[in-house]
């Protein structure tokens, strides 16, 4: 039961990430990798809420593995954020390099502080 | 009705079930990985950065192989780059498992397991897109 709830609920969170960064990286046009940074960001903030929300309440295993192994897992991503990262690198020069380094330090700056932001609104709750 | 089976059997909403298969397929593997570490008693952080380091290896593979190859399959791109290893790893996970160090004040393992996630993760990516890549 457990392994069908994280698989259907891992479907939702890869088909959601695969529209939010996809709608994301048309509509902000540029060649940095912002749908995936905007996927990851409220991903965290997504689990920083639900870590919120469980602290001190008595929640069903099943309902927080669906929603945090199952979707915000599925839904986030680390291996497409270290592979653009990777082509960034590989695109040339100073330049790629640089912006290689932004796409590491941004995300995970603001990934913590966005799963801090999202904790502390959820134990409000 | 027929819009309906039309959208479904559309190029688009093909590669969007390629997904979302690829999704339940990668977000279980996550899960089965978290109980076997979880069996041998070792930290929890080690399935997420374990993951995320194979992840990256084979998407870097991956995405060198056969991203925009007309050799390879409309489809394998979001069955195995988007949906398996995109939901395989994870990033939500791994941003509250280092917020929790630092509210723990664990400052060793708060800068330490980013650090090396993200050392590992790219050089791993790194690797997986020179074996890709080569002929």
């Amino acid at each position: 039961m457990t392994w069908v709830v994280i698989g259907a609920f891992g479907a939702l969170g890869a088909l959601a990430r695969y529209g939010v960064s996809g709608a994301v990286q048309r509509l902000w046009r540029t060649t940095f990798p912002v749908g995936t940074l905007v996927v990851n960001l409220t991903g965290a903030l997504g689990a920083g809420l639900l870590l919120g929300v469980a602290v001190g309440r008595d929640i069903p295993d099943l309902v927080l593995l669906g929603a945090g192994v199952g979707f915000l897992g599925g839904y986030s991503t680390f291996s497409t954020w270290m592979v653009e990262t990777v082509l960034a690198a590989e695109s040339g020069g100073g330049a790629g390099l640089r912006r290689a380094a932004e796409n590491l330090a941004i995300p995970l700056i603001a990934g913590v502080a966005l799963a801090g932001l999202g904790l502390t609104i959820g134990q409000w709750f | 009705m027929t819009d309906r089976l039309s959208l479904s059997t559309s190029i688009t909403g093909r590669r969007r079930l390629a997904v979302a298969a690829g999704g339940a397929v990668g977000a279980i593997g996550r899960a089965a990985v978290i109980d076997v570490v979880d069996a041998t008693r070792l930290d929890l952080l080690w399935s997420t950065f374990l993951v995320n380091a194979l992840g990256s290896l084979v998407l870097g593979y991956v995405v060198a192989r056969h991203a925009g190859r007309s050799h390879s399959s409309p489809f394998l791109i979001p069955f195995v780059g988007v949906g398996i290893l995109g939901a395989f790893t994870t990033f939500s996970l791994f941003s509250t498992e280092v917020l929790e160090l630092a509210r723990a004040g664990d400052w060793l393992l708060a800068i330490g397991y980013p650090a090396g996630s993200i050392a590992v993760g790219f050089l791993a990516a790194l690797l997986g897109v020179r074996f890709g890549g080569s002929k």
